[in-house]
């Protein structure tokens, strides 16, 4: 054994670090398990006499992915269009036209800076086109005269300051969301990765996430215009109907479920959406079925400022309808509708539904006025809501406003939705105000938004994955049964194939898979679904450099050579291509780490892990049981 | 126990076998893949999928069509790994808290004694699926050249002065193609036949580039021998010294292939729904490979060595 010290000092060095970094892991484990087993009292007893310990070991132990412990994982995209448009003090023709271009561009898949393809199709538009006539208010340095070199850096800065202020703000309410070990990074120019373990509520982590905070004091439409304009533009589409029940009888050759025949609005209804076929209608289906208004059902008529109230099934369609160019002209001027807040009631399917109310698009008073928003408590109802302090500014705008509009109503709107329309009894001063109608949570989270600050340009959820809990603890079964079920049959037919050697060989491999999971502890790196299918295949895999190596040194033995000088051989002359093969194969661990995203990267690691760990029990750990059996020992080993 | 100990069969000259079978595979996957083509799964097209599990099972046609009055299109329903869950996919863009809303009331108001629950929900937007594309074909064309840069650093000579220079990257590159193409072609025709999904996603991807791995590995065994072999016997001709290497190397060759294919063999069996393509893919791979290693990339150098041998 001269000359193998150091090979056994690695191994063992190696072993015992896997041990160590794999530690924590084990104790998880055991607390766990120890927590479930203790009831009640006792459990919650025991979490705190040894809360430390507890959540050392968890935040040392390896991570497992969000497929195997269930939770959510979004990617989100800061809307750095979004942020040119609001940015520019005035949009005209040229401007519109190139962001609407750019836009296109990144749709296509062009994956650079937003502001540089912006720019590129502004000159495109306008090759004469000057930035400062849209952007001399952005920063300090600029003004009317600056040139466009002066205004382009300023621009880029400004993007990416608002991703990376977006990603402070995420972290902020992420935090005080209250998951436990949230991660989040910033992807490229303009993306955030949320990861968010053991989150069963996706719903209130989107609008906590979207949320950009912009608050709102609007005054409301005039009652009177909004409900003539309700009933414009019902009747617009009872034209439109009642025209294209004219074509449709004319064409007599038109099947009843043809497809789109024509696409004007009435095809729509296809879609199955408002109140339940009437019975008397599923006569005859040799005739085209005269199409019904497509508001009707969709929408019941609202009255005073309340433009109409819809089901939450049927927004997407009514938004399709009432955003059309021809309809909105139909709404009295400077007016938008919004959605509320809460829902007023629900459908027979138990759809819940929401009041469609019609404000004006001028904001009275924004939220940059604010200082502080609290969870507050009404004093009489004792129902919970946010209330919300102004600074003088604020104070002075909003007594001013209230005063002027007396017996009015005010819309509250946050992220343009509306959560509280009062009615103003008196003028209100000394900046203080409250939002109402809202769940203990909502008020919350409204808080949580408020606080951590606005984002400086809308986010959108570009990807979104949510594993339940239950999932992720079959997911981890089946993971660990093909783990082990996988390893011993390679373990029974190694030893049967290559006897003494082959038993050999099945150390090494066990030591290959604690190894891989040390690697994998050590590094932080998180354990997922793809990642064990990654060890699975390493183990079938692992003991491929062992059999290069035992077949040479049968070889070897063929030709007549001593054990001794047979296995020195067989090592020696398999290295070549065991290293050729397995680096190649690195390469491929590398390259799908780099390209992949997700749960490609977690089996890229696991790959590249088990690649590194099996050349090294394979060669040296093998090698050394020979060693000591052959030369120290002077006995035979079979090699089958 | 030995297995093709001292194998001498005539591979070399029995190519033709080979070319009859790879012609044959090649054909039928390309002509499927150009009729049939192959659906990807929504990390490249965009949509949304869940994974719903019910108190009692539903019968997947109803599901399909009450969705499909909801949702405007039919989606797609599949059973997922147990007749109590089922697989909803739906290219409907939007809000996925709108989506899942939508879901989930329509069945439960089409199954009013019926409990569910979400298991899943995996949405991608259009775009983002455009990137993830982009990358997947990036690491699929980069590492095939960096397999070829490798390859003919070793196995040749970084500077190829002679179409000879090129045979072994050639013939690897060749037979991975071959892997690639075979896989492929298989999943566009047995998607919708076979009871799993073989919808090509990040993880399928994940799965080719592990068998161009995995097939490298073999051919590069047996490249190594040849290259030896080569040096010891340099009177035979080059035919001879491939068809040597590969029987010398064959006992090696079948065993690994077969622990390799029992691993695999239980991933799919005991891996779960959620890894089953991904698990038929490699079992795919590993046989095709082997095979390839032996059947294409040999043949390949052999034909580039040994053209100016007359």
């Amino acid at each position: 054994m001269q000359g193998n010290g150091f090979k056994i000092f690695s191994v063992l060095a190696f072993i015992l670090l896997s041990g160590y970094y794999l530690f924590p892991t084990l104790q998880n484990n055991l607390y766990q398990n120890k927590l479930e087993e203790l009831a009640g009292a006792d459990s919650t007893e025991y979490l705190e006499a040894n809360y430390e310990a507890i959540e050392d070991a968890k935040i040392k132990a390896l991570n497992l992915g969000l497929d195997l412990q269930g939770g959510m994982h979004v990617m989100l995209e800061v809307g750095v269009d979004n942020l040119m448009r609001e940015l520019a003090t005035n949009r005209d023709e040229t401007f519109t036209t190139a962001l609407g271009a750019a836009q296109d561009r990144v749709e296509a898949g062009d994956n650079g800076n937003f502001v540089d393809i912006f720019y590129d199709e502004l000159q495109n538009v306008d090759p004469e086109v000057r930035l400062s006539r849209y952007y001399r208010n952005v920063g300090e340095t600029l003004s009317r005269r600056s040139e466009n070199d002066e205004v382009l850096p300023v621009l880029r800065e400004e993007a990416n300051e608002a991703v990376i202020r977006a990603v402070s703000i995420i972290r902020q309410r992420v935090d005080r969301f209250g998951v436990s070990e949230p991660s989040i990074q910033k992807q490229g120019e303009s993306r955030v990765a949320v990861e968010l373990p053991g989150v069963d509520d996706p719903q209130r982590v989107r609008d906590l996430l979207r949320g950009t905070a912009r608050l709102e004091f609007r005054l409301m439409a005039d009652p009177q215009e909004l409900q003539t304009s309700l009933e414009e533009i019902y009747n617009y589409y009872e034209e439109q109907t009642a025209q294209a029940n004219a074509n449709a009888a004319s064409d007599t050759t038109q099947v009843a479920d043809a497809g789109t025949a024509d696409a004007d609005t009435t095809e729509t209804l296809d879609l199955g959406f408002g109140d339940a076929a009437d019975p008397a209608d599923t006569g005859s289906t040799d005739v085209a079925e005269a199409a019904v208004n497509p508001l009707q059902g969709l929408v019941r008529p609202g009255q005073g400022t309340i433009f109409a109230q819809v089901a939450e099934s049927d927004t997407a369609m009514v938004r399709s309808l009432v955003m059309a160019q021809a309809v909105r002209s139909l709404l009295p001027q400077g007016i938008q509708l919004m959605y509320s807040a809460d829902a007023v009631g629900e459908t027979e399917q138990g759809f819940e539904v929401f009041n469609l109310l019609g404000v004006r698009s001028r904001a009275e008073l924004t939220g940059d006025v604010l200082t502080d928003a609290r969870i507050a408590f009404d004093p009489t109802t004792n129902a919970p809501g946010v209330s919300l302090s102004m600074n003088n500014e604020g104070a002075q705008k909003w007594s001013r406003i209230t005063g002027a509009n007396v017996g009015k109503q005010v819309a509250v709107v946050l992220d343009n939705i509306v959560y509280s329309d009062p009615v103003i009894r008196s003028k209100i001063s000394g900046g203080q105000t409250r939002i109402d109608g809202v769940s203990r949570q909502e008020a919350q989270d409204i808080v949580t938004v408020l606080k951590s600050g606005a984002l400086p340009a809308p986010v959108n959820i570009i990807e979104e994955r949510t594993v339940g809990p239950s999932l992720g603890a079959k997911s981890i079964q089946a993971g660990t049964w093909s783990v082990i079920v996988g390893f011993l049959l390679v373990v029974v037919f190694m030893v049967f194939y290559y006897r003494t050697a082959g038993l050999i060989a099945d150390v090494a491999l066990l030591l290959n898979v604690v190894f891989i999971f040390g690697i994998l502890a050590a590094f932080g790196a998180t354990l997922t679904l793809p990642g064990i299918a990654g060890i699975v295949l390493t183990i079938g895999m692992a003991v491929d450099a062992n059999v290069i190596i035992f077949d040479r040194i049968r070889e070897e033995m063929s030709t007549g050579k001593t054990l001794k000088a047979s296995i020195q051989g067989g090592y020696d002359k398999a290295l070549s291509a065991i290293l050729d093969a397995n680096i190649t194969t690195f390469l491929t661990g590398v390259i799908l780490y780099s390209f992949g995203v997700g749960p490609i990267q977690g089996f890229a690691v696991t790959l590249m892990a088990g690649i590194v760990s099996s050349l090294f029990t394979a060669i040296v750990v093998t090698r050394l049981f020979f060693d000591y059996l052959v030369a120290e020992k002077r006995q035979s080993v079979a090699f089958g | 126990m030995r297995l093709f100990e001292n194998a001498s069969y005539n591979i070399v000259g029995n190519l033709k076998i080979g070319y009859i079978i790879s012609g044959v595979l090649l054909t039928i996957s390309v002509i499927s893949l150009l009729t049939r083509g192959v659906e990807t799964g929504i990390d490249f097209q965009g949509g949304t999928e869940f994974v719903v599990e019910t108190s009692e099972p539903l019968t997947v046609g109803a599901v399909r069509s009450t969705l499909a009055d909801a949702l405007g299109t039919e989606p797609e329903v599949k059973e997922y790994g147990s007749a109590n869950e089922l697989l909803i996919r739906s290219t409907v863009g939007g809000d996925v808290t709108e989506l899942s809303a939508l879901v989930v009331g329509a069945l439960e108001s089409a199954n009013p004694n019926v409990t569910l629950s979400l298991q899943k929900t995996d949405s991608f937007a259009p775009r983002f699926a455009d990137d993830l594309k982009r990358g997947a074909l990036y690491a699929v064309l980069g590492s095939l050249f960096v397999i070829f840069i490798y390859i003919l650093a070793r196995f040749g000579s970084i500077i190829p002065t002679r179409i000879e220079d090129l045979a072994f990257p050639l013939g690897a590159v060749a037979a991975l193609a071959h892997d690639v193409t075979i896989t492929l072609g298989l999943f566009s025709l047995l998607q919708g036949v076979v009871p799993f999904s073989l919808q090509i996603d990040q993880a399928i991807i994940a799965a080719f580039l592990t068998i161009v791995g995995y097939s490298l590995n073999d051919t590069v065994i047996i490249f190594d021998r040849i290259r030896e072999y080569a040096n010891i016997f340099k009177t035979d001709a080059y035919a001879t010294v491939v068809n040597k290497s590969i029987n010398q190397t064959l006992s090696r060759t079948v065993v690994t292939s077969l622990t390799t294919f029992i691993v695999v063999a239980v991933l799919f069996i005991a891996g779960g729904p959620v890894l089953r393509g991904f698990a038929f893919a490699l079992i795919i791979g590993v046989v095709i490979g082997t095979y390839s290693s032996v059947f294409v990339a040999s043949p390949v150098v052999v034909a580039l060595k040994s053209r100016n041998e007359q």
